[in-house]
């Protein structure tokens, strides 16, 4: 029987090898079609997928460089002095304190003392209680008592809030007048108030996270008005000290000029 | 007549049909199998072109990354520029509200009429001033004032609060203004109804209309 069967094969090989080949063919096909077709088009579906979400992060970083390099010619760019001055990247103590004494110089209101609120020196968690406030930015409060006529003292209130560091008076108490030391009676624009001020300064030391995706910030009409108010604010003139002033290396504490005062006879 | 029986032939001929057949067949597989040849190296290019051109965005992106980090200076310095600005807007907006207010209600009336006192929240956009007056007589002419349609019509929900009198008989009463947000954020928890920490509601006090005296400052 097996011998039949082979005899059987053999003659439709004979006679149909083209058939068979054709099979073959097919078979070949369905192959070609399955194992190699249908995974590279797969591939390739997948290659256009990530190239179609790849596309816009390219361009946005080309057009993030192009923004970039036109940056500089910016006309608000170009005030970025102004800004920093106004809300500096850090505590503006002594800044404050100048434009304070500039302010109280040009109006004639005597600043008798002033006091800084807690929180300059903090503990950890005061510190880690202060990061985590919604604002985004940072304030240093200083507690002022100040004495002058009224429009003295309303003048000085009116320029506290025109100068360098971006500041406001938050809390004020205007006491009653103070009379003269003779009792004599003064006119009505030579009394003088005091008045307590607490005033707020703002600072930035906020942490800002960019991504190279990130399109840059944009300057909208409303900041472009500030920033032609925040022009004529009063700078601070800190002087910059790059030496040191005064003293000496020999006699550093002046002890020697001091023995001599103490002991004119010797 | 004996009938000629030639199965070669039969056989023959039914073979030469099928062979045939079989070569039609097999001309379509070719044909097949070139479509799917032509097709296969459609297929092929394709995702080579692909990925080569995902290479070449991925190097563009590479070569932009790079110039961004060339840039690094002016970007840094631009979005510390552009935040702060955006910080100063926001105060300034807010002060500027501040500032109005006092600057309005300063101009309202005669210099004996002085604004004493000034309590700011900046957070929450309120302000609270006191409005003093020398004698009773000109408090009189402030409440006139502050009754009247143009102050109303410029700060709608403005508060009197309370009536002092001090030592030296002069009168004060005290002013609070809401400005923007914190306007509507009052108004907000009075329709939802707040809650407090045990979710147990809490009252929100509305403005007192009128003027209470206290005692103690007699």
């Amino acid at each position: 029987m097996p011998e039949i069967q082979e005899q059987s094969l053999r003659i439709i090989i004979a006679t149909r090898q083209q058939l068979l080949l054709a099979m073959g063919i097919v078979i070949g096909i369905a192959a070609l079609i399955f194992a190699v077709m249908i995974p590279q088009g797969r591939e390739a579906w997948a290659e256009y997928q990530q190239i179609e979400q790849e596309r816009p992060r390219l361009e946005s970083y080309q057009n993030k460089v192009v923004q970039l390099d036109n940056i500089p010619f910016t006309p608000e760019y170009a005030q970025i002095e102004i800004i920093e001055e106004a809300l500096p990247s850090r505590n503006p103590l002594l800044e404050l304190l100048v434009s304070l004494n500039s302010v109280s110089a040009d109006t004639d209101v005597v600043v008798v003392s002033y006091d800084l609120s807690p929180g300059l020196v903090a503990t950890d968690s005061t510190q880690l209680q202060q990061s985590s406030r919604s604002t985004g930015y940072d304030s240093l409060q200083l507690n002022l008592s100040v004495q002058g006529t009224f429009n003295e003292l309303q003048d000085f209130l009116r320029r506290v809030e025109e100068v360098a560091p971006f500041s406001t008076i938050t809390s004020l108490q205007l006491s009653n007048q103070i009379t003269s030391e003779t009792g004599a009676a003064l006119d009505a624009q030579d009394q003088e108030f005091s008045a307590e001020l607490i005033t707020e300064t703002y600072y930035f030391t906020r942490p800002i996270t960019v991504t190279y995706e990130s399109p840059l910030p944009v300057i909208t009409d409303q900041d472009r008005t500030v920033l032609n108010a925040l022009a004529s604010f009063v700078p601070t003139e800190l002087p910059v000290q790059n030496q040191i002033q005064g003293g000496g290396l020999e006699d550093l504490f002046q002890l020697r000029e001091n023995q001599d005062q103490l002991n004119p006879f010797e | 007549m004996a009938r000629t029986i030639n199965f070669v032939q039969e056989r023959q001929r039914s073979l030469s049909k099928q062979e045939q057949r079989d070569h039609k067949i097999l001309r379509q597989a070719m044909l097949a199998l070139f479509v799917t040849g032509g097709l296969l190296v459609v297929v092929v290019g394709t995702r080579l072109g692909m990925v080569q051109w995902h290479q070449s965005i991925k190097d563009q992106q590479q070569a932009a990354i790079s110039q961004i980090q060339e840039r690094e200076d002016i970007e840094r310095s631009y979005t510390v520029f552009v935040s702060k600005l955006n910080v100063v807007t926001e105060l300034f907006g807010k002060r500027k509200e501040k500032q109005d207010a006092l600057e309005y209600f300063s101009s309202l009336f005669d210099p004996d009429i002085i604004i004493s006192q000034l309590q700011y929240e900046a957070e929450n956009d309120v302000l609270t001033f006191t409005i003093q007056a020398p004698s009773i007589f000109r408090m009189e002419q402030v409440f006139g004032i502050m009754q009247s349609e143009d102050v109303n019509a410029r700060y709608p929900d403005l508060q009197r609060d309370t009536l002092r009198r001090s030592g030296d008989g002069s009168y004060g009463m005290q002013v609070t203004l809401m400005f923007g947000d914190a306007q509507s954020s009052l108004t907000r928890l009075e329709g939802e109804g707040a809650v407090d920490e045990n979710g147990e509601p809490i009252e929100v006090e509305a403005g007192e209309e009128g003027f209470e005296e206290t005692a103690e400052e007699f």
